[in-house]
């Protein structure tokens, strides 16, 4: 199979425009089109409708006139209209107090304190990071992620709380994000000064989050840098530690991990 | 010659290798690495030039140009990628009861090149064609085998539905009872009036139905979709450009997955000019989520497209 080197170009456009041809060819293509359009046939000549050829041919359907993104970051898909459906003030209100969040961990009742205890590290964690990203006016949001990353790591080893710190990762700055961000906070650490934090928040602005030379740097180096946010994280007790350090570690020895994910 | 195909050497079977700051010092001059590139980071380290990496590993470079070997060229060739970087892709994974997991592939010159580094110095790929990265990608983040129309989310629906549909442990349950329903609006201090209207939203999207005795079920293709989320599982491509000098395009592009191995599904944050063309006017969100199912077909065409690397 061939393929068209990206290149080096000043501008996406042509990207972009290369992009929507390709969505187009697939969307146009004879075969798809035909398999769509034949599974429908039958559907409709057996006048039943039957529920699998129905599905198959939204299937079929599916690999023609779906997709896709673009590389400059525009959706091209062809989505049906209303597909996001108009919303009222009462469920974004009752959005703002659920999921998790600093001011539900900290209010919680006896019960969701129990929750809060058996979901443990990953709302703490997530706690420490926000409250550190809410104290540092000059910190880009994306690091909210970092807590995010470490309460779905910390979700590893204790299996609550899954949905609602993943819708949290799948609205907000994603996995890269967060994992970036403990990276970063490590080379701040390392460093002795912010420069690798802030150069990583700048970066992360723009969407790129660059090369960060990362380094695991020890819990008091850690604690001294980046303050009380994270001196609340390495408090919180020997998971939230390990969550932090796994989360980190990982980021490092990534290569491995990745090679054999996708190759081994 | 470029040997990347060559039936000596699959560049597939070749372990990753690591490189100490003395090497990459000893051949980033004459790679000219831009500052997008990994090279440039570590040049940071100013290490001083020590190319006993590259000769054991039989690449050949200024102060030795001849004896370099076959597997030594392909790591050459990937060294090059690194310098003059054409696209990063970041790909993450986290949940699941392992290891979170992420890599930056870099692209270029036709090639795919993992890599990392550290202040041990560099961790490089031998480089991988395109087609053979894309079919990866799609074999790891394949998605299941059953289907479901495709749905569009608010994030303030996806954060209403897993608050009141998670159990106090965290699971996610696809129906809840009255009780368990108050108890939850209560505990996130959502009084009676505010929790009704909610619902109805819900209920008018489409996402929830009403059971017997005050009870609420997700609906079947809010389940498909948030049993997914629930397994705390998800993998993440993240994309960004480069040009000739290394700056970067404004930002990435996203894409996401949901869900076990061969269960997996796809999501994509629809945000800025794309979501307002979407929603025909300003958004109620900055973001919205735009959830659906491909078989690998499917899915291989929607990342090559992602990647811009389609097939001619």
């Amino acid at each position: 199979m061939s393929s068209t080197p990206i290149g080096n170009r000043p501008s996406i456009l042509p990207t972009k425009q290369q992009i929507t041809n390709t969505v187009e060819h697939i969307a146009n293509h004879t075969v798809t089109q035909a398999l769509g359009d034949h599974a429908t046939t039958v559907a409709d000549l057996a006048d039943k409708f039957d529920t699998a050829a129905a599905a198959a041919a939204r299937l079929a359907r599916s690999k023609a006139a779906r997709p896709l993104v673009s590389a400059g970051g525009a959706l091209l898909e062809k989505l049906r209209p209303g597909s996001f459906e108009q919303m009222g003030n009462g469920l974004r209100n009752v959005a703002s107090k659920v999921g998790i969040n600093p001011n539900i961990i900290k209010t919680g009742g006896t019960a969701l304190e129990k929750t809060v205890k058996m979901a443990g590290v990953a709302a703490i964690g997530y706690d420490a990071i926000r409250s550190f990203t809410d104290t540092k006016a000059d910190l880009d949001s994306k690091l909210v992620q970092a807590g995010a990353a470490v309460a779905v790591g910390a979700l590893t080893f204790t299996g609550v709380g899954t949905a609602i710190v993943a819708v949290d990762v799948i609205t907000g700055g994603g996995v890269t994000g967060g994992a970036k961000g403990l990276a970063a906070l490590a080379d701040a650490a390392l460093t002795g000064d912010r420069d690798a934090l802030n150069s990583w928040v700048e970066s992360a602005k723009s969407g790129d989050q660059g090369w960060a030379l990362k380094a695991l740097a020890n819990n008091q180096t850690v604690a001294r840098v980046v303050g009380k946010g994270a001196e609340a994280v390495i408090n919180a007790g020997a998971k939230a530690r390990e969550a932090v350090g796994n989360a980190v570690s990982n980021v490092s020895s990534a290569i491995s991990g990745g090679w054999k994910a996708l190759f081994g | 010659m470029d040997i990347t195909g060559s039936r000596f050497v699959d560049p597939l079977t070749l372990n990753p290798v690591r490189l100490s700051p003395g090497a990459v010092a000893a051949i980033a001059p004459e790679l000219k690495p831009n500052k997008a590139s990994p090279l440039t980071t570590l040049a940071g380290l100013k290490a001083a030039p020590n190319a006993a990496d590259l000769d054991t590993l039989g690449i050949v470079h200024a102060g030795k140009p001849s004896g370099g070997t076959a597997k030594g060229k392909l790591y050459r060739q990937s060294l090059e990628t690194l310098a003059s970087p054409e696209a990063t892709l970041t790909m993450a994974e986290v949940g699941g009861g392992v290891p979170p997991l992420m890599v930056r592939i870099v692209l270029g010159s036709d090639r795919a090149v993992l890599a990392d580094i550290d202040t041990e110095g560099l961790s490089l790929s031998a480089p991988v064609p395109y087609p053979e990265l894309i079919k990866a990608l799609a074999r790891h983040f394949e998605n299941t085998p059953a289907f479901a129309e495709q749905r569009a989310f608010w994030p303030s629906q996806l954060k209403v539905l897993t608050a009141i549909f998670s159990t106090d442990a965290g699971a996610l349950e696809t129906e809840v009872t009255a009780d368990a329903l108050k108890g939850r609006f209560e505990k996130a201090g959502v009084e009676a009036g505010e929790a009704k209207e909610a619902l109805d939203e819900l209920q008018k999207h489409q996402l929830i139905e009403a059971k017997a005795g005050g009870a609420y079920a997700l609906t079947e293709n809010a389940a498909f979709w948030l049993t997914r989320l629930g397994t705390g599982q998800i993998g993440e491509l993240t994309y960004v450009m480069h040009d000739e000098h290394g700056n970067s395009t404004p930002s990435s592009t996203e894409l996401r997955f949901a869900g076990a191995p061969k269960d997996r599904v796809t999501m994509v944050a629809v945000r800025g000019e794309e979501l307002k063309g979407l929603v025909g006017g300003e958004p109620p969100e900055p973001v919205g989520v735009v959830c659906q199912v491909m078989d690998r077909g499917a899915l291989s065409g929607f990342i090559e497209a992602f990647l811009g690397v389609a097939q001619e």
